[in-house]
This record gives C-alpha cells, structure tokens and sequence, in this order.
C-alpha cells in the first residue's frame, strides 16, 4: 500500500488523514455518530470537546484499536479502515496516549530505538543510536538517555512518548492530551514544541487538548465533539465565537475561560 | 567511544571464558577436582540454559509459561531416538551435533504449532495452557509405544562432554545477551511493558510472540538433548510439572532484568540443594522458607533507619 | 451399565475438583492471585483426619470437624504471613511465593508424617443401596450431596449476605470497595478460610474415595481443580463448579471408554481446545482494557 517514506513528505493533492461518517458504538451507547473530518498536509488540527465526547474513542478508530461499525478511514489516499496497528505505524500513523503507556522498564533511549523503522532485525547499530539521540536531544531528554522511562518526571514521560512515536518517521501524529498534568510553564514550551515538531519533522498533527490556551493557540482548525456528535467546526476564531460551542462546551457565562 | 567499550567488553568476556574453560577442563583432567562435584557441572550447566531459555520468554516477553519442562522432554526423547537410531550409521561428532539439531527442531516444530493459536489467550490462560501442554507431553511419553514407557528409554549413547556442554552454554549465555539488545529484544521487552503501546508503535505483537516462544522452546530442547545424552537413560516423570517450576523459580529470583543474573541464579539454586546436602531430610523445608523469605524481603519497601535518615539531613 | 457407573464416579470425582476449584476461584477472583499451595491444604486436610483417628482415635465425624479449624487456621494463616506482605506485588512474585508454601507444606508434612502413603480409615461403614442392577456406594452418595449442600451455602453466602456483597465489591475493585470502607483484610481473609475449610471437606472426600494419603497427594487433584478453575472461567463461582463436574465427568468417561492411561492427556488437551474456542473459560467474562 503505502510503501515509500517519500510519499508521505510531498503534498499528493490527498489529505493527509482523512474519515467520513466514521461511527461506533458500544452495547447500544453511540460513542461516535457519523463523524467526518479531513486534515490536511502539515495542518495542526485540534479535536475538543467535554469529558466523554468521543475524542479518544476516535483516536482508537483511526489507530484501529477499535473497530468502526461503519464509514472509512484514508491516510494519504489510501484507504486503511481494517488494517492491524502496527501496520497503521509502519504507514505512517503515530500516536501517543492519554494514560501514558511508556515502555516503562526500559531505558529512555531504548524507547526510542525500538520503533525506529529503518533498524534491522540484528543489533542495533551505531547509526541508529546517533539518530535516536538527536531526537531525544530535541525533547530535551539526551542526558536521560540511560535512564528507565518509568523513573522520568510526568512531563518529559509525556515528551519521551512524542518522541517515541516520532522516531517511526510518521506522516500524521496523533496527540491524545500531551498538555494533561502539565503546568503552565511546561504547558506552553509544549505549544512551541508542537508547531516546530510539524515544521522539523514535516509532519501533520491532529490533537485532543483541554488546554484552551494550547488548542487556540497552535491549531490551524478544529472539530468540536459532544456526545459523540460533532456540532462544530472551523478555525480557532470561528469556534471561539460559535454560540453552540459556547453554549456546550464552554459553559454558557464562563467564555472567559478561552 | 560505546563502540570502542563494546568491541572491548567482547573481547575480554570471551577471554574469560575461554581461560575458565582452560583451568575447568585442566581441573578435571588432573583428577583434582571430585568426582561429586563433576558430576554435579551436568545439572548446572543444564539448568542454566533452561533458565536462560525461560528468562527470554518470562523476563523479556513478560509471559508465564508453566510447562517448560515439556519442551525439554521433547527435545531429551526427539534427540535420544534419533541418536539410538543413528549409532551405528554417523560418526559421533556428526550424530551429536545433529541430534542437538533434531531436538531443537521437534521442540521448536511443536511450540509453533501450540503458539498458533494460544496466543489469543492473554495472562494466566497462558500459564495454564502451557501447563496442561506439559501434563500432555508426560502422559504422552508414557503411553507411547516407542519411547519405552514408564520403565524409560535406555541405550542413549553417552555423548554429551564437559567441553561441549560448557561451550553449549557460554553460546546460550552470549545468544541471550545479544538477542537482550538486538531489536527483537527491545520489541519483546516492549511488549512485555505495554502490549497496546507495542502493537501502536509498529511491532506486530502476536507474531513477535509466536518467535519468543519457539526460540524458548528450541533451547530448552538442546537442554533436553544434552541431558538424555548424559544419563543415557529417560523416564518421563524427570520432566514433570516440578521441573518447570524449578527451572521458574531460578528465573524469577534472577531478577527478570540481565542474562546474567539468571545464569548465576541458576548456578547457585542448583548446588545450594547439594550444599544443604548435610541437612539431609530438613535440606527442602530450608529451601522452601527462604524462597518465600528471599520473596516477601524483595518486594517489602523497607524503611530506612532512623539514624540514616538523621545523618543524611545532617550533612 | 458401565455408563452409569461412569456417570456416578464422574460426579463423585467431580464434586471433589468443584471443592477445590471454588478455592482458587475465589481466592483468584478477590486476591487476584493463583494460590498454588491451595492443592497442599487439602493433603493437610486428608492427612490430619488420617492422624486424628489412627493415632488419637478420634471420632471420623469429630475428625472432620477438626481438620476443617485446622487448615481454615492453615489457609488464614499463609494468606497473612507469605502473601498479605506482597499484595501489591507483581503477580509473578506473588505465584513464586504460593510455590514456596507448597514446598513448604509439603516438607513439613513429609518430615511429620514420612513419606509413604499413609491407609485412609474407612469412614462409612453403611452398606450399598442396589437399584436395580446399580450399585451406589453410599461414600459416593454422601460425597455428592455434602458437595451440593456446601455449593448452595457458597452460592448463598456470596450473593445474599453482607458480607458475600463485600467480596463481590473487593473483586470488581479493590480500591473503590476499600474507599467504600469495606475492610479488604477482613474479606480476604475470610475469602481464604471459605477456601480452606472446602480444601479440608475435599481432601477427606479424596481421601474416601482414594483410600490412600500421602505428603504429595495434594499436588494433582490441585493442578486438575486449577484447571477445572481457568475451564469455567477463573473468577467465576458458578464456572468453577460447572468446570469441577465437567472434568470430573470427562475424566471418568475417559478412563471407563477410553484408555486410563491417556486419561490425563486428553483431559488437559480437552482443556486446551476449551480456551482456544472460548478463551476466558466457559462462564468467564471478557475484561476489555482500556485504552
């Protein structure tokens, strides 16, 4: 299917991730409902919206964790609704998680190496150790190479999972609340961290963020989920002035709060 | 710089091997060393590739298997017909070799054809299925017309030496450090630690399975080989239910973390029996209470002294 | 004829794996842990009544009751020393520990008690009831019914009485039931001594229907009872039962048409097929991780 790495770099008129009518639903509760978005090539695309909305439940469509009870899924083009989740990253779909799910016994740099995709069977070389600490030195987590993932502070375990998802060279990342359990300070070298990730790595990102702050200021466009409908849709500045969102999501007096 | 100290930790570890393998093998020769104690090198050296077989499956792929004397006996019989059968038509430095192989590859050969679809099944279901696996294989050899029944297989040609099990050995060792941090370690010990992360991170977790499980097997099958070319003699109850959870036992309180660790784990946990020897039917019940004793006092959080607390705020 | 013969040594058999696999079951279901040394307490069982009536002359009946205090103090006892200091260990370091009591059990019974397999006295003495051309012992039938009599008491006990709702709670979690205020230690220690008092009723029903005990006489029956466990769906009451009389009956109905030698090999492989088509067990249900 998609097979060659410089397919994902050049725009080929194809969004980059797209679904339409993507739904599910669990023992008759529909967690998703006919939802349909395209993110385009290098775009920062935001998914928001209350506790329990279908952000996640998404994500886990889009990586195949869950199956869809109906519409279809396109990276690049190509059609991947069906396709095993190891087969989604190795096309080019990284993602990272909500509760952190490191590899928590094994070193920060293993954590990298092992997704690399280029590394072969066979040991590990001295090529690949140099690239995994270039990245790791880009999060700023060089130093704690040796170290066990497990034993990292809450944000650079979040860092070190971008990173890990970066290091199989995706074409679209998938972010499930990297900001969660931040503080402000971190919460907002991460905004900066984001939009260099897409300029360096050339990638396109689609988030799920409560961060307000974060989602307004580095999204390109945004979907907002209720229920696992989508009742808007539009750039940060439409959204932040459409009465249904304000009214859903934001709470009807507390528009301050974006 | 890594590179230099790698190529270097390389060098000297197989010059130590090597030098051990001289002053083991002079030891023996000169007749210093007693026969009790040489005899005592087959078990120990056997143990520790079982163990080291079983810490790739338990310490690196995080999955429990209760049943790994099984592989071995299928490795110990597959071996010990092929070489009954062949010692009047191979030379011996072809049949061993070969029998090693035959072993490997029957022990291996089933752990595919059992890992094809027991890997559906996730945590203790496993364990069980192994188990039941190893029941199968026991009552299997004892009912089965060509494998001499309960009284055993006999007349298995002697062929396993002290040079061959040692060198048997330092490879499973060396084979198990670098698979330790070849890619597909990395990708077991990746899924050992988070399955969903794994399979969301490009590895394809069943399959990647299904591999560990059959290089398990396969040398627990060379352990089986080597053993059956020993004592020259089998019966099944050898490689009962007991077996495996020795062979667990070793590699738990090996830490699950380094090759190593699990080697001289094994190492101590088979003469430590033979040490207790002295206190004769007390020799098991000790070992028992400090199994559970060594188990409780690694996972206890101990607190630390008062006084070391004190001194540490002090300065 | 022979059929029905099989039938009734089946449930006989069965009744005793049910006995035990409601000990692993529970145990697994509360303590999330495989008790492995749970086979032993019902060798502690058997071997104590054997004690109690040939060397103190003991009443069989009184002896019964005794060794039911004994391994219920036997089975509170382990769970505080060996396995309440690693509840929040890993599941692994949990299993080597219940190993090490089984080792332990075992050894001190050996040097107790010796080795060799010890006569089990003959408790009933009451002769066959003949229906037809059928003989019932009367061993099988007492067997039977004190097996369904201690189910329903389980069956009441866990899902109508306080305390019973409280196991529950700890099994679905243990940390919101702790929140609750329900008083985990107490649960799991009362979870162990309904495990063990069944251990101690099944070893001397073992004991009846084998006629012999010794220091390792535990170990089978355990590891059959533990799959007749994992069959009906581990954590699961009632598929613990439904798993003991399955395997019991499987195991019978091989050994009269089959081949008794095989028995062992095609009960497990049996086992085996069971988890590939149904991989939580029969009655188990699927817990969905989340993501």
């Amino acid at each position: 299917m998609i097979s060659s790495q410089a397919a994902r770099r050049e725009p080929s008129g194809h969004p980059a991730l797209e679904a339409q009518n993507l739904s599910v639903s669990f023992g008759g509760l529909n967690a998703l409902q006919g939802f349909s978005f395209q993110l385009g090539y290098q775009q920062i695309g935001g998914l928001i919206g209350p506790n329990g909305a279908g952000k996640t439940t998404c994500f886990n469509l889009l990586t195949n964790l869950y199956q869809p009870t109906e519409g279809n899924i396109k990276l690049f083009g190509h059609e991947i609704k069906g396709a095993p989740s190891y087969h989604l990253f190795r096309w080019g779909l990284g993602r990272t998680f909500q509760n952190i799910r490191l590899f928590h016994r094994m070193t920060v740099l293993e954590n990298v190496l092992v997704t690399q995709p280029n590394s072969s069977f066979f040991r590990t070389n001295h090529q690949h150790r140099k690239e995994a600490l270039d990245l790791l030195d880009f999060f700023h987590l060089a130093d704690q190479a040796e170290k066990k993932a497990g034993s990292l502070p809450y944000g650079a375990q979040r860092r070190l999972e971008i990173a890990r998802a970066l290091a199989g060279n995706p074409g679209v990342l998938l972010l499930d609340e990297p900001a969660a359990g931040m503080n402000p300070s971190e919460t907002s070298q991460l905004a900066e961290q984001i939009k260099e990730i897409r300029n360096r790595f050339q990638v396109s990102i689609l988030l799920i963020e409560h961060d307000m702050h974060l989602v307004m200021g580095v999204c390109d466009y945004l979907w907002v989920l209720n229920f696992g409908h989508q009742i808007a849709q539009g750039t940060p500045m439409e959204i932040q002035r459409n009465p249904a969102v304000i009214e859903a999501y934001l709470g009807r007096k507390e528009r301050s709060e974006c | 710089m890594n590179h230099l100290w790698r190529k270097k930790k390389f060098f000297l570890g197989g010059l130590f091997t090597l030098l051990l393998f001289v002053l083991m093998h002079s030891l023996i020769q000169s007749g210093l060393v007693s026969r009790h104690i040489q005899s005592l090198s087959v078990p120990v050296g056997l143990n520790m590739i079982l163990a080291l077989s079983l810490f790739l499956l338990v310490g690196m792929l995080g999955e429990l298997s209760l049943g790994h004397a099984g592989f071995m006996s299928i490795g110990a019989y597959a071996g010990g017909l092929f070489s009954k059968a062949m010692v009047q038509v191979i030379p011996v430095w072809i049949r061993f070799p070969l029998a090693l192989c035959v072993g490997a590859l029957v022990a291996a050969l089933l752990a595919l054809l059992l890992s094809v679809p027991v890997f559906r099944l996730k945590g203790d279901y496993l364990a069980i299925v192994t188990l039941a696996f190893g029941e199968i294989v026991r009552s299997l050899v004892i009912n089965l017309p060509f494998t001499g029944g309960a009284a055993g297989l006999k007349g298995i040609p002697k062929d396993t030496s002290f040079s061959f099990l040692y060198w048997i050995v330092v490879f499973t060792i060396w084979l198990t450090m670098w698979i330790y941090s070849s890619k597909i370690g990395l990708e077991w010990r990746a899924i050992r630690d988070n399955a969903i992360a794994a399979e969301a991170c490009g590895i394809p977790v069943v399959s990647r399975k299904r591999t560990a499980f059959v290089v398990t097997a396969s040398l627990a099958g060379v352990a089986g080989v080597l053993y059956s070319h020993h004592y020259s003699i089998l019966t099944a109850e050898v490689f009962g239910f007991n077996r495996s959870i020795e062979v667990l036992v070793m590699v738990v309180l090996g830490g699950l973390e380094s090759a190593i660790a699990t080697a001289v784990s094994a190492f101590f946990l088979t003469i430590a029996p033979e040490m207790l020897r002295f206190l004769n039917q007390y020799r098991m019940l000790i070992y028992s209470l400090v199994l559970i004793i060594v188990m409780i006092g690694r996972n206890t959080q101990w607190e630390k002294p008062k006084w070391f607390q004190q001194r540490r705020e002090n300065a | 004829m022979a059929f029905v013969i099989a039938m009734i040594n089946g449930i006989n058999l069965g009744s005793i794996y049910a006995l035990i696999a409601l000990g692993y079951t529970m145990v697994y279901g509360i303590a999330k842990m495989l008790n492995f040394a749970h086979g032993d307490v019902i060798m502690a069982g058997a071997l104590s009544v054997v004690v109690l009536v040939q060397q103190f002359h003991v009443h069989p009946a009184l002896s019964i009751f005794i060794s039911v205090i004994f391994c219920v103090a036997l089975g509170v006892l382990t769970e505080k020393i060996a396995y309440k200091p690693l509840r929040n260990s890993s599941s692994l370091s949990v299993l080597i520990t219940a190993i090490g009591v089984s080792y332990l059990m075992q050894n001190l019974a050996q040097i107790l008690f010796g080795s060799s397999l010890r006569s089990f006295p003959k408790v009933f003495r009451w002769p066959s009831v003949i229906l037809g051309s059928v003989e019932f012992k009367m061993d099988r039938v007492i067997t039977i019914v004190v097996t369904f009599i201690l189910m329903f008491f389980v069956l009441w006990f866990v899902y109508r009485t306080k305390i019973g709702l409280a196991m529950r709670a700890v099994a679905q979690d243990r940390e919101a039931a702790m929140l609750m205020g329900v008083p985990i230690d107490r649960i799991i220690s009362i979870t162990f001594a309904i495990g063990a008092a069944l251990a101690a009723v099944a070893g001397f029903f073992y004991g009846v229907a084998y006629g012999f005990v010794g220091p390792y006489s535990g170990s089978m029956p355990g590891i059959k009872a533990f799959t007749a466990a994992v069959f009906g769906g581990i954590g699961s009451i009632p598929g613990a039962i439904l798993g003991g009389f399955l395997l019991g009956l499987a195991e019978s109905m091989v050994k009269t048409f089959i081949s008794s030698e095989l028995s062992d090999a095609i009960v497990f492989g049996l086992l085996i097929v069971v988890l590939l088509i149904k991989p939580t067990g029969l009655l188990g249900k699927e817990i969905r991780d989340k993501v």
